[in-house]
């Protein structure tokens, strides 16, 4: 009744729609094979295959929600971003050639019938197709035994949203196209655009503002670039128990999910809205034409220019520049390669817009514009018009601060301590006032990157990356000298460790040191108990607090001589947090120490090591090149595994083990032992 | 009644009608000529709603026919590049046909399927391009229109079908009152079936008339002057003149007791007028509008 109304008002065609069933079935066919295998089929294999012998029932019922919740997702995702275009270039293509738009216009149906029931037809099929699997995998499910039939209306709903979503936008994109081809390109191109033009400018900021770290994470640009947003929009949906076993489904997880899905099919909607009223506006006789609408081909004229100056020129001028040996960017050059790779891109679009290769009379003057656009833009960039450069935050507008110090010896933590973010600040102000810049000369030269990430209290991020040279004898800036206090500062230490291991220990399980033989890296492993590693940790924190760590962070000399490469790695179990679902998660953290760590030197002795086997990794260049003997506990050991190899004390077990790179010496010390006891001598 | 008043329709600039007027009365079989690129596909597409014209009107009894489904459905056309869907067959195109027209007639088809020797069932594209023309005739007709617009309408025809099919359409538009417009260059067919014709040029209408007033509007004369008058006398208004032997041909527009009146003043030998074929029309009214046929030397 209701298709009859529109009927007859000319908004509906029944024997269109009936004609575009019947004209392209080998595409619908196709769409639902694809979702009867990626669906029921899979359901099918996954309950009544293999896995049925092995797998808990409960498991298996898991699994297979697992699978329609990942199709739901990821899975649907690539399906809907693919069949959308498809659909859309199939029901539409009737726009694209003069002859067939003349018949279709010609008939009794308004411009809004034709659009809606071509429209509809589409929608109309993944409908079909959508209800079809999912009624097949329910009756699956019910012979299997899955109770959560929900899910299968989970992933209905996620998959007819995102399908909506990504149909509509090919169809909105085909209302612009004149030719065949040009509607993928144009939805290709749509899909990432915002994504791709945030990352070459940020590419071009990088060149020319100092500091830059790159455009924070953006909802806008994610929500922009659906695909991306889509195909990552279920995180963990399981409720596990203590032991991490599944024991049902975030029902959450799904709500936020299929929010998402929803925003996306609203906006299906509206683009649908939108593509009708391009129609309305679009005349017959562009079809052939790559823009089919005169508002837009100014927007692909440009358009294209500016993305192959932003892309391609970047390219051009990064190749060239770095083959010709510049160290500094060049506006210029920068600006002439924009300019050349823009005007390329400028004239291209026009050619296929005029359809002629003779547009130079024509387009002139809109390549002189982009040209006084990209220049502007370069040299907007490199003087910092928008004051990037010196953007440094207000103590009291900042909550939290993560950063890294990478020198000799990095640090990376996160701090809401009011005094050390202000050190920070101020060495953040430093830099951006004197700029000291990244200039690699030559062995006396030394190097450090500084990384900053303040989260306001506004809610926004704010990152900056500096790296910068200094000469060996000594940072004799003064932003330097505190970059260097600061790296070695028994604070900022802390909350390295604490960022590595501390805020995540619930209790440490054990620790071990690697006592290497350097000549071939075949080495020895010796292994404390819990009670030994707090002990380590405790003379760790001592040193820490001490000032121990770090003092030879910006001296890569004394750095050399000073660190061992023997890591301590300590093993522990990870706090519970709401966040996470498994109790029995464990993780390790090993740590680079030097000489100056003089309390874990003890503690480690105390421990049973003996530290003279501690090689610096001054020392183990020079076993390496045979100026000094190999310490040699593990010749010990080899002769040991060539006859009767005795453990060297009752207290301390050592084994051999076998590994690719040769046999490794493991000696568990049940108590802590003497030094002289220790393997070697 | 097709009414189109100072139509202009633009392409990039290029106006393919520049202000065309024209009217076609109810139940005239109205013949659209013209050079090529003169507009004429462009103002059926005006007319059937595939263009809309950037200013002037197209009505169709007195409606707009752009986005007017209800008069669309009593419109049919046939354009020179006939389109159908690739994959389907005469009887395919029938059932869209007969379930987008509501004045389609079962009846009719069935009744013409002895007129056109065609498989219904046979893809269309593996018809050939006459079959194909027939095709289109055999659904247009049978969608039973009011109002038929045929752009170069039986080219590819041959001519036992040429005759066939004119013969539907004017039985049409005897029995049912059916006004056709078409356009052709072929102006002996035309000539046959029209009762009206207008002539296009540059996007403009040089002249529309009846058959008959545009053939009492020119005259051809062939005259034979007495003895030592051997040139056309300066003072006559000939549009074209000719000689071989004694005889002259002229074509004058006027009528032909007009133009033997201005003659008799001359003591002609022999005055003989002859009424003028629409070929003739067409290139004497065209040669005043600076197209005629060129004398180039290779």
């Amino acid at each position: 009744m209701q298709s009859k109304t529109l009927s007859s008002k000319g908004l509906f065609s029944p024997a269109l729609f009936r004609n575009n069933l019947s004209r392209f079935w080998p595409l619908w066919m196709l769409y639902l094979a694809v979702w009867l295998l990626a669906m029921p089929a899979v359901q099918f294999l996954q309950l009544f295959g293999h896995n049925r012998h092995w797998m808990e029932e409960g498991e298996l019922c898991f699994d297979a929600l697992g699978g329609v919740l990942a199709m739901s997702e990821s899975g649907g995702t690539i399906i809907a971003l693919i069949f959308g275009v498809l659909f859309a270039m199939a029901l539409f293509s009737y726009l694209v050639s003069a002859r067939s738009v003349s018949y279709a216009h010609a008939l009794p149906v308004k411009r809004e019938g034709l659009f809606l029931t071509h429209y509809l037809t589409g929608v109309g099929v993944f409908l079909m197709v959508h209800a079809l699997a999912a009624v097949l995998t329910a009756a699956i499910w019910a012979v299997a035994g899955v109770q959560q039939v929900w899910i299968i209306g989970v992933w209905f709903l996620s998959t007819t949203g995102q399908m909506l979503f990504f149909y509509s936008f090919a169809v909105f994109c085909a209302m612009f196209a004149g030719q065949l081809l040009a509607i993928p390109a144009f939805y290709g191109i749509f899909n990432v655009l915002v994504l791709g033009v945030r990352e070459l400018i940020s590419m071009l900021c990088e060149m020319f503002i100092y500091g830059w770290n790159g455009m924070n994470e953006s909802a806008a640009v994610t929500w922009l670039t659906p695909a991306y947003k889509l195909a990552s929009q279920l995180g963990d949906i399981w409720a596990r128990d203590a032991q991490g076993y599944r024991t049902g489904i975030v029902s959450e997880e799904i709500q936020r999910s299929l929010g998402v899905v929803s925003v996306y099919a609203l906006a299906g909607v509206v683009l649908a809205v939108c593509a009708l009223l391009v129609y309305q506006r679009r005349r017959s006789e562009t079809a052939g034409d790559v823009v089919a609408i005169g508002w837009a081909r100014p927007i692909f004229r440009y358009g294209v220019g500016a993305c192959c100056a932003l892309s391609f020129g970047q390219l051009m001028y990064a190749i060239l520049w770095s083959s010709f040996g510049g160290s500094e960017n060049s506006v210029v050059a920068l600006a002439v390669c924009m300019i050349l790779v823009g005007l390329v891109g400028y004239f291209g679009a026009e050619m296929l817009l005029q359809k002629s290769f003779r547009i130079l009379k024509k387009g002139w003057k809109g390549g002189v514009i982009l040209s006084a656009a990209l220049i502007v833009l370069c040299i907007g960039f490199s003087v910092d018009l928008l004051g990037i450069e010196k953007r440094v935050p207000a103590a009291a507008d900042v909550e939290t601060l993560d950063f890294g110090i990478y020198s000799a010896s990095s640090v990376n933590g996160s701090t809401a301590d009011p005094e050390m973010i202000q050190r920070f600040l101020s060495i953040h102000q430093s830099l951006a006032d004197q700029q000291p810049k990244y200039n690699w000369q030559d062995e006396d030269t030394e190097s450090i990157t500084v990384r900053l990430r303040y989260m306001l209290k506004n809610g926004k991020t704010l990152s900056r990356y500096y790296s910068l040279t200094y000469q060996k004898q000594g940072p004799n800036e003064e932003v330097l000298t505190q970059l260097a206090l600061l790296a070695s500062d028994a604070a900022v230490r802390r909350a390295d460790l604490e960022n590595q291991m501390l805020n995540r220990l619930d209790r440490l399980t054990s620790a071990e040191i690697q006592l290497y033989q350097t000549a071939d890296m075949r080495g020895q492993t010796m292994s404390f108990d819990a009670d030994t590693a707090q002990t380590l940790l405790d003379a760790l924190e001592a040193d820490i607090d001490a000032g121990h760590a770090g003092m030879d962070a910006m001296d890569s000399a004394r750095w050399y001589e000073n660190t061992y490469t023997n890591r301590l790695t300590f093993y522990y179990r990870v706090k519970t947090t709401p966040d996470s679902h498994r109790r029995d998660e464990s993780d390790s953290f090993y740590l680079e120490f030097s000489k100056n760590y003089t309390n874990l030197i003890a503690a480690l002795e105390a421990a049973g090591v003996d530290t003279d086997m501690l090689v610096t990794y001054q020392e183990n260049d020079a076993i390496s090149d045979g100026s000094m003997p190999a310490k040699s506990a593990y010749e010990s050991a080899q002769e040991g595994i060539g006859g009767a190899y005795e453990t060297p004390d009752s207290g301390t077990s050592v084994a051999i083990i076998g590994g690719a790179d040769g046999p490794t010496q493991v000696i568990v010390a049940d108590e802590p032992v003497p030094a002289d006891t220790a393997v070697g001598g | 009644m097709i009414e189109i008043r100072d139509a202009v329709k633009k392409f990039d600039g290029f106006a393919a009608l520049d202000g065309v007027t024209l009217t076609v009365p109810k139940g005239a079989v109205y013949g659209l000529v013209g050079p090529n690129g003169a507009g004429k596909s462009t103002l059926l597409r005006s007319l059937n709603g595939v263009y809309k014209v950037d200013s002037g009107a197209v009505t169709i009894e007195g409606e707009s026919i752009w986005e007017n489904p209800a008069l669309k459905a009593r419109v049919s056309s046939i354009p020179d590049d006939w389109y159908y869907f690739l994959q389907s067959s005469t009887q395919d195109m029938m059932k869209l046909y007969r379930g987008t027209y509501s004045t389609f007639s079962m009846e009719r088809y069935k009744k013409l399927e002895s007129a056109f020797p065609i498989d219904p069932k046979k893809p269309i594209r593996h018809l050939s391009k006459g079959m194909q023309k027939q095709a289109a005739f055999w659904l247009t007709m049978s969608c039973m229109p009011d109002y038929l617009l045929l752009d170069e309408p039986v080219d590819g025809l041959d001519p036992v079908m040429r005759r066939q099919v004119w013969s539907l359409v004017l039985d049409d538009v005897a029995e049912r009152g059916t006004t056709v417009l078409v356009s052709s260059h072929n102006l002996r067919e035309l000539e046959d079936v029209c009762d009206h014709v207008g002539i296009l040029d540059h996007g403009k209408v040089l002249l529309e008339r009846s058959l008959a007033q545009l053939q009492d509007n020119m005259v051809k004369l062939q005259v034979v002057f007495p003895d030592g008058m051997t040139e056309v006398p300066a003072d006559l208004p000939v549009l074209h003149a000719a000689k071989m032997g004694r005889i002259h041909t002229l074509i004058m527009r006027m009528n032909a007791e007009k133009a033997t009146e201005l003659l008799t003043r001359y003591h002609p030998l022999l005055v003989d007028a002859v009424p003028l074929t629409l070929e003739e029309i067409f290139i004497y009214e065209l040669g005043g509008a600076d197209y005629a046929v060129k004398d180039i030397v290779l």
